[in-house]
């Protein structure tokens, strides 16, 4: 099967502009679909493949802006070329803060166009993938009983196993036998591994 | 003898302020030396106000006259020494270079002026940020389309039928934004106006009062021809003092390469019918080309290379919306005349 061209949400409450634009992507390769409105747009169940979104700053109901919130809040991983017909340098600077990948002023530079639509494709597939990754590693962090939870805490500040026994008044031949399983369940080759996976799923070491 | 009045009128002494126009400097020790015929009005002056001998030093800043400094001598006459002349001279070099610095700043200063008499006439402003925006819309339309349509042409398969939906698009956004402008032009009609009496000769001086600074920098002088007993005309007060300055300054731009000592700007009004007043802006400028005579009113029609061409056009609005006309034509002895007519206020309820 051949991958489907990423897709591009094009949202400008402009009819004319919007349907130039979307013309436009798809001349470029990509699929389009316009919308017409924040809230038609997020009335679109969410799309897993490679995409982004070419968004207008200012429409009558909730702006391009509001959608930038909206999506932040809900966690959804989808990276936002701004468009708008106005140089406002405030919407820019709020929009560029909230993690806009492009803030571009109509009448719009198609080779400018184009290169931000592919970096934020690019930067949505990668955000995606990071945010995949944290979900496993917190998913498998869910799996740990408390007791392996606790040793895994200590096992990746460096803690020998004599020390984290002592520590949770266990014997070390039994924490042996927990850091295996944490390693097991955590899908973990190496401490330095392990190490790494904390960090991503937001595990503090308790009591050090 | 009454002490000397810090100005005196170009009017009370015109020979010297031709001579000194030329760069020349005026210098009598005797007020029979200066020539009896040309000078006969400057003799009067200064026998006048009891000047005896008197040195006067042209300011030359970039070529242009733009002041000039006097050494008079009111108790006796005083022989001038070439020295003395010469120091003088120096002297008046001196002051020119700082007065260049100072009508740099003075510039910047009628910039922001410029800006703000703009400014006051919110209709403007409208205008420009609306049409910047509501053009813009068909713009990036249109640029998207032709876009898309160059990039079907260069791909294998180009689709016809695609290529006439964008040709078709891109002839609806170009009329969509002729709409934008000819909603414009209507714009200044629209808009409420604060209609009351005004007297127009009175409006015309104020402008002109406005405007002498930046006249004088421009060494361009402004008569007032007013006429006496004009009746009040009814109208919005600061859209008609943005038509006088908008003539005034197209008056101003259009004498800017004119030489110096024949730039004038003369503004009349007068009684144009039982029902009408006129008020004319007469330059010495370069004229109007006859083929731009027909247009030279319409929106963003100019001859200027800094001009938006908005000016003219805005003129026109005004004065259609109160029910006057405007006109332009050149001049017999060069230059242009522009006018408008304002309709009087009628007598009883």
């Amino acid at each position: 099967m051949v991958p489907a061209a990423p897709l591009v949400f094009v949202v400008d409450d402009d009819a004319s502009v919007r349907k130039s634009l979307a013309r436009l992507v798809k001349a470029a390769g990509y699929e389009a679909e316009p919308f017409s409105s924040v809230r038609d747009f997020l009335a679109r169940p969410p799309y897993d493949g490679p995409c982004c979104l070419v968004l207008d700053v200012r429409m009558p109901g909730l702006t391009g802006l509001d959608l930038q919130e909206t999506l932040r809040v809900a966690g959804q991983r989808l990276s936002i070329v701004f468009i708008t017909g106005y140089g406002d340098v405030r919407a820019s600077v709020k929009a560029m803060k909230g993690g806009a990948v492009d803030f571009l002023t109509k009448p719009l530079d198609e080779g400018t166009l184009l290169a931000a639509i592919q970096r934020a494709v690019a930067r949505t597939l990668e955000e995606r993938r990071e945010q995949a990754r944290l979900a496993e590693v917190r998913s498998h962090i869910t799996t740990l009983t408390p007791r392996e939870a606790e040793v895994f805490a200590l096992v990746v500040t460096g803690m020998p196993n004599k020390q984290i026994g002592h520590g949770l008044g266990i014997a070390e031949k039994t924490v042996k036998v927990h850091r295996a399983r944490v390693m097991e369940k955590m899908r973990a080759g190496s401490l330095a591994e392990l190490v790494r996976l904390a960090g991503a799923g937001g595990v503090i070491a308790a009591g050090s | 003898v009454d002490p000397l009045p810090a100005a005196l009128g170009f009017e009370e002494i015109p020979w010297s302020v031709t001579q000194l126009r030329r760069g020349e400097t005026v210098r009598f020790t005797r007020i029979e030396e200066l020539p009896e015929r040309g000078a006969a009005v400057d003799r009067q002056t200064y026998r006048r106000l009891g000047v005896k001998s008197q040195v006067v030093i042209p300011l030359t800043v970039e070529g242009v006259v733009i002041a000039a400094l006097a050494f008079t001598a009111v108790a006796a006459e005083r022989a001038w020494r070439d020295e003395f002349v010469q120091r003088l001279q120096l002297l008046g070099e001196v002051f020119a270079n700082t007065l260049s610095r100072r009508r740099s700043e003075m510039e910047g200063q009628r910039l922001r002026q410029d800006l703000a008499h703009v400014g006051r006439v919110s209709t403007v402003g409208e205008l420009t940020a609306s049409l910047a925006h509501e053009l813009n819309q068909p713009l990036t339309a249109i640029l998207a389309n032709a876009q898309s349509a160059r990039r079907i042409l260069e791909s294998d398969k180009a689709d016809l039928t695609e290529l006439r939906a964008i040709v078709g698009d891109i002839v609806e956004d170009d009329q969509r934004a002729s709409e934008v402008i000819s909603r414009l032009r209507g714009l200044l009609k629209k808009d409420p106006l604060e209609r009351s009496s005004v007297d127009v000769g009175e409006l015309v001086g104020q402008v002109a009062r406005l405007v002498a600074g930046d006249a004088i920098l421009r060494n361009v002088l402004i008569q007032l021809e007013l006429a006496p007993d004009l009746p009040p005309v009814y109208g919005d007060r600061v859209q008609l003092q943005q038509v006088v300055l908008n003539l005034i300054l197209n008056g101003l731009d259009a004498m800017r390469d004119s030489e110096v000592g024949h730039r004038a700007l003369v503004l009349r009004t007068a009684r144009d019918g039982p029902e009408t007043v006129e008020v004319t802006v007469q330059d010495s400028g370069i004229g109007i080309e006859k083929t731009n005579l027909d247009h030279i009113f319409d929106p963003f029609y100019t001859t200027k290379a800094d001009g938006l061409g908005m000016g003219l056009a805005i003129v026109r609005s005004i004065v259609t919306a109160h029910g006057g006309r405007v006109g332009a034509r050149n001049n017999l002895e060069g230059g242009a005349t522009f006018s408008f007519t304002l309709p009087v206020v009628k007598e009883g309820p």
